[in-house]
């Protein structure tokens, strides 16, 4: 009789660890695609590129005010970065920023490209990779979406 | 030798949804959009063969269980290892397909210079249904112990129950 009581005891535990399994996986990902459509829509954000003519730096800043309409909070992570050809980077910068459930949260990312990799100041004209990764981490971040982008310059013939 | 008919009824229903309906599919779905999918890196002619073949072992398993007593030490063999291959479909729909990547999704594609990286990480839940899938087979042998000493207490007390040993 106790053993059956233990049997029906785990037999219970088993559908309830399953419910709230199925209920996680289910919310976390509603929260990433959420997160994905509502905190990188359009007002949200914005991108800005400036030389510095003194130095002929040029500086992409991008400043975010995300929000999360989802039910559990999220860390957001931006990275930008440009590469040479053979992959190396000449400039790299992260930042993340958590966004709580129903909230919003701001950040700033800053990127200095040197005025070298840049032919005759025409940042069009540069020879490399452009990189821009977003990623939308929930629960406790142990679930995630990323996504990267290489984007690949090339002088004019 | 019987099978039970909820076991044939329940195996004919998992393959006409696992498997019928994924190979008439394949049919149906335009060649347009197969060739959108696959430009994006992802295969939808091959998940869905994958999807048939997995309908096609499930059922196997649930008309083999429905033959042996739930006693007999078959069934606990089928019992185990049908929930493990129920883990192998969770791997597979949390891998979108790709049973080998514990609930990782890279999708890549590049089009015009453009490389574009998708990545799903779903592995916390890939771990959680392995714990689920012990727990499960766990519970299953203590099942089968139980059902077996009723089995056997019930043998043991029915001889003192005839009317010879009276």
């Amino acid at each position: 009789m106790r053993n059956m009581n233990r049997i029906k005891a785990l037999r219970l535990g088993i559908i309830g660890f399953e419910v709230l399994t199925i209920a996680l996986c289910l919310l976390s990902i509603y929260t990433l695609f959420n997160a994905l459509s509502t905190a990188i829509s359009g007002g949200t954000m914005n991108l800005n590129l400036d030389r510095d003519e003194s130095t002929g730096e040029w500086r992409l800043v991008l400043n975010g005010n995300p929000r999360n309409t989802g039910f559990l909070g999220v860390t957001l992570f931006f990275e930008v970065a440009v590469l040479d050809l053979s992959g190396q980077d000449i400039a790299r910068n992260s930042t993340s920023v958590y966004v709580p459930a129903g909230g919003t949260n701001q950040f700033s990312l800053s990127l200095n490209i040197p005025p070298d990799v840049v032919p005759e100041g025409n940042l069009e004209e540069a020879e490399g990779y452009f990189e821009l990764k977003f990623a939308v981490k929930t629960l406790g971040d142990l679930v995630g979406f990323t996504n990267m982008l290489r984007i690949r310059g090339e002088a004019a013939p | 030798m019987k099978i039970r008919k909820k076991s044939v009824a329940f195996a004919v229903l998992i393959l006409v949804i696992f498997t019928i309906l994924p190979l008439y599919g394949q049919s149906v779905i335009p060649q347009e959009y197969l060739i959108a999918f696959s430009s994006q890196g992802f295969n939808l002619v091959d998940l869905l063969s994958k999807i048939a073949f997995i309908g096609l072992v499930m059922s196997i398993l649930i008309l083999l269980k429905g033959f042996f007593e739930k006693t007999s030490a078959p069934y606990l063999a089928l019992s185990i290892v049908s929930t493990v291959f129920w883990l192998l479909i969770v791997f597979f729909a949390l891998g979108v397909g790709k049973m080998e990547n514990l609930g990782l999704t890279v999708i890549s594609s590049e089009a015009g210079g453009v490389l574009n990286t998708l990545i799903l990480d779903l592995r916390l839940f890939a771990c959680l249904a392995i714990v689920i899938t012990g727990l499960k087979i766990v519970h299953s042998i203590l099942k089968f112990r139980q059902a077996k000493s009723k089995v056997t207490q019930v043998q043991l007390t029915q001889p003192l129950n005839t009317p010879d040993s009276v």
